[in-house]
């Protein structure tokens, strides 16, 4: 994984594929300067703890550039991830991140931090099972912990046909090398004592797929962790900076017009989840996406007792207990387009009967709240990684309900593309051509609760 | 707007398909109201606050291919 590169800027390959010439022979020749960052342990926590002295600032506030190398649009885990290993892998500096909100303020926040690579086709398991794997290393990567606990992963079947499903996914996930089985009742309860297995409820459970190597992660650790390593190694992160406009000149990307001034760039990434559409049609590129919102709610916390993630397509839940003992429910996404983020007391009704019919004796926890974020929904319910019509201007979106989980191979292998030029293999059959060309990459299957 | 059967590129068909508007505002759509009266309507909606403007019956006033 090339991290020798770090803190060793001289010594680093010299960066081509769509920077272009120039600016490569310009990267080398005035490499950034890497800061040394501030290095968390378990010594320094108890200094700190003893001298209450102020820990210093994670990221760096600074003015925004006139010329950068690549600008990304987004500080979600995608765009973060991406700069990062841009800096990290292939000594890329020259990159701005940019957010019209605050890091993580968007899907990479409002998710529910689920992690697995159960996928349904191989390109899919491929894809995620490299990025289960970078999260495994995540925390020793970036010196920052992002809380991931591997409790494994329940998807319940409660009919034939899902049954069917799991046991296809089963197969595909082996086949792929990715640790995944179809379990039945008396397993299910040995792992979750605490659900409703008997024949007597309204949808009887006949079986899971089990995936132990699934779990959840702290979303926020994993963003910040993404935006001190990336902010460590040179890259600019600049919150509350709107992309207004992408300017291009014949058919080619020249710069991004911002609530903060211009800015020059031969390459300009989006990696803007729900509002994808939107960023897109600045640069004249037309996606294949529709917005939904997708609800989540969160209970007060409880001493720990759900051991796994559960999760229930037939009854359009899934539920993880997190490391501070609240219950998290994610639920399907809204059956209608939209760019709102209010909850709907419809959605936390549905929610609570239906976790109720897995687990009924949660029936006495409160909801603390709940919240939405936007999905960026594609026809095959599979990303859209790669270039576009439009040269210097690429995508990393469509990641619907499932872009949490992504970031990080999503990251290194856009930041990949970046620097080389080439579409690494792992992400080859995400391309936006596949619409125009008839290669669809369904993942309904294995994507996402209620369809 | 659908394109032709005939004498069109399968291009043409997939964008038809695939590319469809995903706008942040104002929007008019078919709505079908499944668990009610189970009557098709339209409705202007604006999708960032879900605010309803006007609703008309089904057929009137209906620009073809407006929510494409």
């Amino acid at each position: 994984m090339g991290r020798g590169e770090r803190g060793q800027p001289g010594d680093r390959r010299r960066a081509h594929g769509l920077l272009g010439a120039s600016v490569a022979t310009r990267t080398a020749s005035s490499p950034r300067s890497a800061r040394r960052p501030a290095r968390y342990s378990a010594l320094g926590l108890l200094r700190h703890g003893l001298t209450h002295e102020e820990w210093p600032r994670v990221w760096r506030s600074v003015d925004l550039e006139g010329t950068y190398d690549v600008v990304i649009i987004g500080a979600g885990v995608h765009g973060l991830a991406t700069a990062y290993y841009l800096a990290a892998n292939h000594g890329v500096r020259r990159v701005a991140v940019l957010d019209k909100g605050y890091v993580g303020g968007g899907g990479s926040g409002r998710n529910t931090a689920i992690l697995r690579s159960n996928y349904l086709t191989p390109e899919g398991v491929r894809f995620y099972a490299r990025s289960v794997h970078l999260y495994q290393n995540l925390a020793t990567d970036l010196n920052f912990n992002v809380m991931f606990a591997p409790r494994g992963h329940l998807t319940l079947a409660h009919n034939d046909g899902s049954l069917r499903t799991m046991r296809w996914r089963a197969e595909v996930n082996k086949l792929q090398g990715v640790d995944s089985e179809l379990i039945a009742p008396a397993e299910i309860k040995r792992l979750v004592p605490f659900m409703d297995v008997s024949e007597q409820t309204r949808y009887p459970i006949l079986g899971a797929l089990y995936h132990p190597p699934g779990g959840i992660i702290r979303h926020d650790a994993v963003n910040w962790g993404y935006a001190r390593a990336a902010d460590a190694l040179g890259v600019q992160i600049h919150q509350n900076t709107e992309v207004l406009g992408i300017r291009t000149e014949s058919g080619r990307v020249t710069g991004v017009s911002t609530s903060r001034g211009d800015v020059s760039t031969p390459v300009v990434l989006n990696c803007t989840a729900g509002w994808a559409s939107l960023v897109s049609e600045m640069a004249g590129v037309r996606l294949p996406i529709i917005t939904h919102p997708l609800q989540a709610a969160v209970t007060e916390p409880v001493k720990m007792f759900l051991g796994a993630v559960v999760v229930s397509g037939s009854l359009h839940v899934y539920v993880s207990q997190t490391d501070r003992g609240e219950l998290v429910f994610g639920a399907s996404t809204d059956p209608y387009a939209s760019y709102s983020m209010r909850g709907s007391l419809e959605f936390t009704e549905e929610l609570a009967s239906h976790v109720l019919e897995l687990m009924p004796s949660i029936s006495k926890l409160r909801v603390l709240r709940q919240w939405a974020g936007l999905c960026d929904i594609t026809p095959d319910f599979s990303p859209i990684m790669g270039v576009t019509e439009v040269k210097g201007f690429l995508v990393d979106v469509g990641w619907g309900t499932y872009g949490f989980k992504a970031g990080p191979a999503a990251g290194e292998a856009m930041a990949e593309l970046v620097a080389t030029g080439k579409l690494p293999k792992l992400i080859a059959a995400f391309d936006l051509a596949r619409f125009a060309e008839g290669r669809l990459a369904s993942e309904r299957g294995a994507a996402a609760v209620g369809h | 707007m659908r394109p032709p059967v005939a004498g069109v590129e399968p291009a043409e068909w997939r964008r038809y398909l695939y590319e469809k508007r995903n706008p942040a505002g104002w929007t008019t759509e078919t709505w079908y109201h499944a668990s009610g009266c189970r009557k098709f309507f339209h409705a202007e909606r604006h999708t960032v606050t879900n605010e309803v403007r006007s609703t008309r019956r089904f057929g009137s006033d209906h620009v073809a291919g407006e929510e494409t």
